[in-house]
């Protein structure tokens, strides 16, 4: 028998038909009418908001929050120290750890392109709510587990950031720190007394070999109402707004579920990213918002504005609750992925703009991982090679 | 991955994610109707309706499994209803050793099957219908035994037993063929 079914199969899988374009027309034009009718037919619906959408059902909120819950921590990805290393940490922390709460303002890219991230930080815990989107996320930096609650339908869930997440977190925590810190301490250039925010500032500037630092502080408390960073002349962040000491609210950072909240009992994971989790990031880009074209540049601040409208592409999907999940999963682990290209310093080039999904002759993304000779080279068909730096794309 | 995107893409009326659904799975789908139905030109019907149906039907859509299984059960139960049609019609098979790869009303119609094709539809032509589905779907679609017996609503084991005997019956076709 198992001979017979070799045969057949052999001759299935040689069998071959080409039809002419002739046959291909009709059925084209034909399904491609049908298509219009019903493209037509919908656009003719009323246009209900996008986020009511999403928040009726609260499993496909989850995969949503996944997304946003992603690109949000990561912004905060911060790798080493832009003072240098001469000042302990002991000295570093000191004084900022006697300020049991810290409130401020955080925007990724140029302000006013973005939504901006409040946070308010309570020891190791954090409540971060953005502009643009409801979702509430209390991250516990100890057990380096957070909480997402979404008001609107009222569910919950449990996340785990062990690793980058938590560490890139906990990062920004102590660069406010270190940054207040060193203030007096690092060879700054004075920038002199401007209204920033609306208050009457002093500035300083410091420039470390990847970064340049710009504070905004109180004249007579000196301490920093702004931050600006720039991370490898292209990557800007902005806290701002800061302020120390206010009163808050325990319950604001409590990580048990809230009453009248329900607990989403599918497990997520952010641990884990790759450069394919960036690939099929890439490609999530490009066809479910661009329609098969790659986006003109990629930034964080880009990011943060699409994931939202990620989060809704994927519900428009009609995919399983776990597929769902599994999608915002890879699309916000591809950003962990492009978000830590930065601080390491690892030489990076996109090159998709006006280039189709599908072309395999142009590259859209090149990148040189730590410690290896040559270039991984991403291309319109998202296909990967390794490629020497002299034959890198000109 | 992709499947889902062009089809979230026709969904949001992509004449491009469309088209490449129906160059991804044509060639597919056709093989599979011209080897049920033995008839070119209507196996090309059949593909014709089944993505005709698609779009009308996709914005109800959900993709659970593979696009391709989806859209060959599709031309699968398309192709038993047009044979059903065709028997209840009372219309008469075409010779079964004719072979089943002609037309050629247009330069543009053309329609080319290869030896094997012509081999493989002239052969299937000689079994039972079912038997042909059965052997077609779980060679050529990869289907399970499970999901073809709940595609033609029958028994596990009688779909397991309308593929032994028509693979049997195959064996000697060819085998037969190949002494001539």
């Amino acid at each position: 028998m198992k001979s017979a079914d070799d045969k057949i199969k052999v001759l299935i899988n040689e069998a071959n038909i080409e039809t002419g374009y002739g046959a291909d027309e009709r059925t084209l034009a034909d399904a491609l009418s049908s298509l219009e009718k019903m493209r037509q037919k919908r656009l003719t619906r009323s246009q209900q908001n996008v986020w009511r959408i999403i928040m009726k059902n609260p499993i496909t909120k989850l995969a949503a929050a996944a997304v946003i819950i992603v690109a949000v921590s990561l912004v905060v990805y911060f790798v080493g120290n832009p003072f240098g290393s001469n000042v302990t940490f002991a000295q570093v922390i000191q004084p900022i750890l006697n300020a049991r709460t810290v409130v401020l303002d955080f925007i990724a890219g140029p302000e006013g392109k973005g939504p901006v991230i409040h946070d308010i930080i309570v020891g190791n815990r954090i409540r971060r709510t953005i502009s643009n989107m409801e979702t509430i996320m209390i991250i516990d930096l100890d057990s380096a587990r957070m909480l997402t609650l979404d008001p609107p339908s009222k569910g919950a869930a449990y996340i785990d950031i062990q690793g980058p997440l938590q560490e890139g977190t906990k990062n920004l925590i102590d660069f406010v720190r270190k940054t207040i810190t060193n203030l007096r301490d690092l060879p700054v250039q004075k920038l002199g007394q401007h209204n920033i925010d609306g208050r009457n500032a002093i500035g300083f500037q410091a420039s470390g070999p990847n970064e340049k630092v710009t504070i905004w502080a109180d004249p007579q408390t000196a301490k920093p109402i702004r931050i600006e960073l720039l991370l490898a002349q292209k990557s800007l962040y902005i806290l701002k707004n800061i302020e120390f000491d206010v009163p808050v609210d325990d319950s604001l950072v409590c990580m048990e579920v809230p009453a009248g909240y329900t607990l989403s009992k599918t497990e997520v994971n952010l641990r884990d990213f790759t450069e394919k989790d960036f690939i099929e990031a890439l490609r999530m880009w490009a066809d479910l918002l661009l329609d098969g074209n790659f986006p003109e540049n990629i930034n964080v601040e880009d990011f943060l504005k699409l994931t939202p409208l990620v989060g809704e592409k994927i519900r428009q999907l009609n995919v399983s609750d776990v597929e769902g999940t599994r999608l915002g999963m890879t699309f916000g682990r591809g950003i962990i992925f492009f978000q830590q290209l930065d601080p390491y310093g690892i030489d990076w080039h996109y090159a998709g703009k006006g280039v189709k999904l599908g072309d395999a002759n142009k590259a859209i993304f090149w990148y040189r991982p730590k410690d290896s000779q040559s270039y991984r080279v991403i291309y319109g068909d998202l296909s990967v090679k390794d490629v020497p730096p002299e034959n890198l794309p000109k | 991955m992709e499947d889902k995107l062009l089809v979230l893409r026709c969904k949001r009326g992509s004449k491009e994610a469309l088209t490449r659904i129906y160059q991804k799975y044509k060639r597919d789908l056709l093989l599979l109707a011209v080897a049920l139905l033995k008839d070119v030109s209507i196996a090309e019907d059949v593909v014709h309706d089944v993505f005709v149906r698609f779009v009308e039907d996709v914005h109800n859509f959900r993709l659970t499994g593979s696009l391709k299984g989806y859209l060959l059960t599709c031309t699968a139960n398309c192709a038993r209803n047009r044979n059903r049609a065709a028997f209840i019609a009372g219309s008469v098979e075409a010779d079964p050793e004719e072979s089943a790869c002609f037309r050629s009303d247009e330069p543009a119609e053309v329609v080319i099957c290869n030896e094997q094709l012509q081999r493989l539809s002239a052969a299937m032509a000689q079994l039972p219908y079912e038997q042909r589905e059965v052997i077609m779907l779980h060679l050529h679609a990869a289907m399970t035994f499970d999901t073809i017996a709940e595609l033609q609503e029958i028994s596990v084991n009688t779909a397991k037993s309308r593929y032994r005997y028509g693979l049997d019956k195959l064996r000697l076709i060819l085998n037969h063929e190949a002494e001539k």
